[in-house]
């Protein structure tokens, strides 16, 4: 299980991809929002760490934690 | 941001559990404008905005097997990530006992650093303002300063680059002192604790071309975050370079001149 978590990591990581820096470096507020759309629907967030440490145990998995200014879905 | 962007969206949908929490009322936490959804963003370098946002990556018993302050481009985090889920393998393995466990730790952090490629290495260029911060405030304390006798004027517009770490070298060295802590009892304002207390690159108020809009007042923005962090960051501000703040120094600033020469004595050259 951790060997096969850790081939998809490395996989993802040699198709990452240009660097940032060949970017534009301004995303449009349209863009950004399709983002945050994914972000927020695609990936369950959790806002108990007890929940998602539990999740994490059944499932096998770490825990992705955020501290943030305000809220993913929401203003920043 | 760079969560949303492969390959760290890849590895978060497939691999973590995933979950945040504001910490707008917490006392480490800085200070931002404030951002819609709808609102354009921009990238920044790794580390930029450390009190404002931080990534952990926690054991499912929740320890920390590592944490990102600020902003950090998707593949450095998918690397942090594989290192993460090798720490993860060390804090499970029944065959080591903990001061092991703990020596390995200190040292897959500290020699992930080595392993960091160049241009991550270039994406962790600390922030001017918070390199200026950093040499203003505490030029023989920080240790996010790696030779502070090349810092001859702190105040100068340009600050030689070869004096300060990168914001990658400052973490993963920050993590080395602190293996396999429970998440509830990490120090997270110690942790954090460079640059700045406010980030903020003004998106809205930007072209396309990521030029600030010369007829937009980017002071005018709203701001998010602990507001307490900048006036106590004004007030220790004019504590150290001497500025008034209600409060009298016996000496002024020759023993403010005194202490630094002391200190530069202690630590420099």
């Amino acid at each position: 299980m951790k060997n096969f978590l850790l081939s998809v990591l490395l996989a993802s990581s040699i198709l990452a991809g240009p660097p940032a820096e060949s970017r534009p470096r301004i995303l449009t507020g349209e863009v950004s929002q399709e983002r945050v759309f994914d972000l927020t629907n695609k990936i369950h967030w959790y806002s108990s760490l007890n929940q998602a440490e539990s999740v994490a145990r059944q499932q096998g998995k770490l825990v992705f934690w955020i501290h943030m200014l305000g809220s993913l879905d929401g203003a920043t | 941001m760079s969560l949303s962007t492969d390959p760290a969206f890849s590895a978060l949908k497939n691999n973590f559990v995933c979950g945040y929490r504001d910490i707008s009322d917490q006392s480490y936490a800085g200070v931002s404008g404030l951002h819609k959804p709808t609102g354009q963003a921009i990238n920044t370098t790794n580390g930029a905005g450390p009190h404002n946002l931080q990534l952990f990556i926690l054991s499912p018993e929740g320890v920390v097997l590592t944490c990102l302050p600020g902003y950090w481009n998707s593949s450095d985090l998918v690397r942090e990530m594989q290192l993460a889920v090798k720490l993860n393998e060390v804090w499970h393995n029944q065959t080591l006992t903990r001061s092991q466990k703990d020596a390995m730790f200190r040292q897959m952090h500290l020699s992930h650093v080595e392993q960091h490629p160049g241009d991550m290495v270039f994406r962790s260029k600390m922030q001017g303002f918070d390199q200026k911060y950093e040499a203003k405030n505490r030029l023989y304390a920080s240790d996010c300063i790696r030779n502070p006798s090349l810092i001859t004027d702190p105040s100068a517009k340009k600050l030689p680059q070869e004096a300060f770490k990168t914001t990658d070298e400052i973490m993963h060295q920050r993590m080395a002192s602190r293996p396999f802590q429970p998440y509830d009892r990490f120090d997270v304002a110690a942790y954090v604790d460079y640059g700045r207390p406010i980030y903020d690159k003004h998106e809205d108020y930007r072209n396309a071309n990521g030029e600030l809009m010369a007829d937009r007042d980017p002071k005018s923005e709203p701001r998010i975050g602990n507001l307490q962090a900048i006036k106590r960051n004004r007030r220790q501000t004019a504590n150290r370079t001497g500025g008034w703040n209600g409060v009298r120094y016996y000496g002024g600033n020759s023993g403010r001149a005194a202490y630094r020469n002391a200190m530069h004595a202690a630590y420099g050259q």
